[in-house]
């Protein structure tokens, strides 16, 4: 379960998240939508303990971001858009340093497991400099699966994916949520959102514009009625016309 | 259940193996064989011929009277220690990577134990400041040899931890305005009451240090400074550091060492007590180093294209000159 209630963060007079609040529930995905600079970003590394929130509060399967940081962030997996690694470490070495590092004792099946199913097997041995744009997104994405998170937080997951990756993430996605983990994903694909997503989160100018299913915020805004979630985004976020 | 420290330790020790392991095989290429020839030649000729014949020069710094060598120092780590909190920045002095941040920030690891990993981390940079400084400072012969070497880590840690604790005050005092100050208020009162002494003691002294300047006794000067009760109090913890480093014997070095040892435990508590909400000031620092590099990048690349073409290639032809020209780049 991701909790978050009146979300701020301020950069000097710039406020880039302001009074964000929202709630996943276990098994259920969320997608967070908005366009360039509404904050999407901001609210993930929020979430995932990399910035301070100027005010509000966020709690990870109970337990508060603030005063138990460990215990929540346990729980949680952040999987970015742009994947980081360590330059000296080899892909099987990233998986074993994670789960060593979440406290996921026995990894050594999940890491087997993970390595086959991401299709990286071959590149067991390799270091992040050896690998493509493609198998360093699928070994960030492998980091943050290996000790099965309850709380999921991605940001752009699918990119520089190849399809057959697409498609795999598609079901490792659906299957965490299955599985009663608590999904959070922020994509500017609209149709991966629309195909994963049980809920979505329209932000713009770090402000939530809407939330609920598709047919909760249609229902709001009976203009937006049979139009595809490509409308409905602009128009929620004024860039097709109005909300 | 692993604790997350064992796997900082696991990362530190796979790292180091792994680059020590991409370093020899780069080396077996012919490109970095002769770079790693003219290095190890550059440091045999400036290093290396120096200890053959025994550093004769600065040899008095171990045998001799060392004072005017302590002094130096001294007067080097104050002004050091100084630039730390005048100059630069509010960012932390703990150079965080982005995969650092990626991959610990999120993560259930405390402050302290990440703060320790990037200390751990440093310390081969460190070793390798105190084998050159061991080296630049003369011979000396066995026991003394490592005691000198033990001083010197002693020192370089103690003033790279000094960096990194007046970095956090800054970062803490900078993101959260009087509730940092009020949070390092200790660190912050030492420093002013430091410079206050200094005003003073530099105030009371003034007219006797103009008078020996004048006549040319900057031995006297030195002297009448070093005099002074409250400049002697805020030189202290630089003359505690320096000592054993200049120690002429191991019954010197034993009675100084304990000193710079507290003082180094002293800023390693201060170090961690202080890592508070460092992770966004670090990863706006990462970020910012990203950037800079790929515009380097870019502003090379942009050199290399605006050369002028040794010679106008024809559209069509003979492939030859093309790959004559690109060298067979694609």
């Amino acid at each position: 379960m991701i909790e978050v209630s009146g979300l701020t963060k301020r950069y000097g007079e710039f406020v880039a998240v302001r009074s964000l609040s929202f709630a996943v529930a276990p098994g259920e995905v969320l997608g967070l939508v908005g366009p360039n600079g509404a904050g999407k970003t901001t609210t993930l590394r929020a979430l995932a303990g990399i910035i301070t929130p100027s005010a509000g509060a966020i709690q990870i399967g109970g337990h508060s971001l603030a005063r138990e940081p460990e215990r929540a962030k346990r729980l949680l997996a952040f999987i970015p858009d742009e994947p980081q690694l360590f330059e000296y470490l080899t892909v099987e070495e990233h998986l074993r340093f994670t789960a060593r590092l979440y406290g996921a004792d026995d990894a050594a099946p999940r890491i087997a497991e993970l390595l086959g199913e991401l299709e990286l097997n071959d590149k067991r041995a390799a270091l992040p400099g050896e690998l493509s744009r493609g198998m360093k997104q699928k070994l960030a994405i492998a980091c943050g699966l290996v000790h099965t998170p309850s709380a999921l937080v991605l940001d752009e997951p699918l990119t520089g994916l190849d399809p057959a990756g697409i498609r795999k993430m598609k079901t490792t996605i659906a299957a965490r949520a299955r599985a009663g983990a608590a999904v959070l994903l922020s994509s500017h694909l609209l149709h991966l959102v629309e195909e994963l997503c049980t809920r979505l989160l329209v932000i713009q100018k770090g402000e939530a514009v809407a939330i609920g299913t598709i047919a909760e915020i249609v229902a709001g805004r009976p203009q937006l009625a049979g139009q595809g979630l490509e409308d409905i985004f602009l128009a929620l976020t004024g860039d097709g016309g109005t909300a | 259940m692993t604790r997350p420290e064992s796997a900082l330790r696991y990362l530190l020790f796979r790292s180091f193996v792994n680059r020590l392991a991409a370093q020899v095989k780069r080396v077996r290429s012919p490109r970095y064989a002769l770079a790693f020839l003219a290095g190890a030649a550059y440091l045999y000729y400036f290093v290396g011929r120096g200890l053959a014949r025994g550093f004769t020069a600065s040899s008095t710094a171990s045998t001799g009277d060392s004072s005017a060598y302590v002094l130096a120092y001294e007067a080097l780590l104050v002004l050091s220690a100084i630039l730390t909190w005048v100059v630069g920045a509010a960012e932390p002095a703990i150079g965080f990577t982005r995969a650092d941040i990626q991959m610990l920030f999120p993560a259930p690891v405390s402050r302290g134990a990440v703060v320790r990993y990037k200390l751990a981390q440093t310390q081969l940079a460190i070793l390798f400041s105190v084998l050159v400084w061991s080296l630049l400072l003369g011979r000396v012969h066995g026991s003394q040899r490592l005691l000198r070497t033990a001083a010197l880590w002693v020192l370089f840690t103690t003033l790279y931890l000094h960096r990194v604790g007046a970095s956090f005050v800054k970062v803490s005092a900078a993101q959260r305005g009087l509730s940092g100050i009020r949070r390092n208020i200790v660190p912050i009162a030492i420093v002013i009451a430091a410079l206050g002494a200094t005003a003073w003691g530099l105030a009371h002294t003034w007219p006797a240090v103009r008078e020996a300047a004048g006549d040319g006794r900057f031995d006297e000067v030195v002297r009448i400074l070093r005099g002074a009760p409250a400049i002697a109090v805020v030189l202290w913890p630089f003359h505690a550091l320096v000592s054993p480093v200049f120690a002429a014997n191991a019954g010197a070095w034993a009675r100084s060492i304990p000193w710079a040892l507290l003082l180094l435990a002293g800023c390693y508590a201060w170090v961690i007590r202080s890592a508070v909400g460092f992770e966004e000031a670090a990863m706006l620092r990462a970020d910012r180093l990203a950037a800079e590099q790929a515009r380097r990048r870019l502003s090379r690349q942009g050199k290399l294209r605006a050369g002028r073409p040794v010679r106008a290639l024809q559209l069509a032809g003979r492939p030859w000159p093309a790959i004559g020209i690109t060298g067979g780049r694609q």
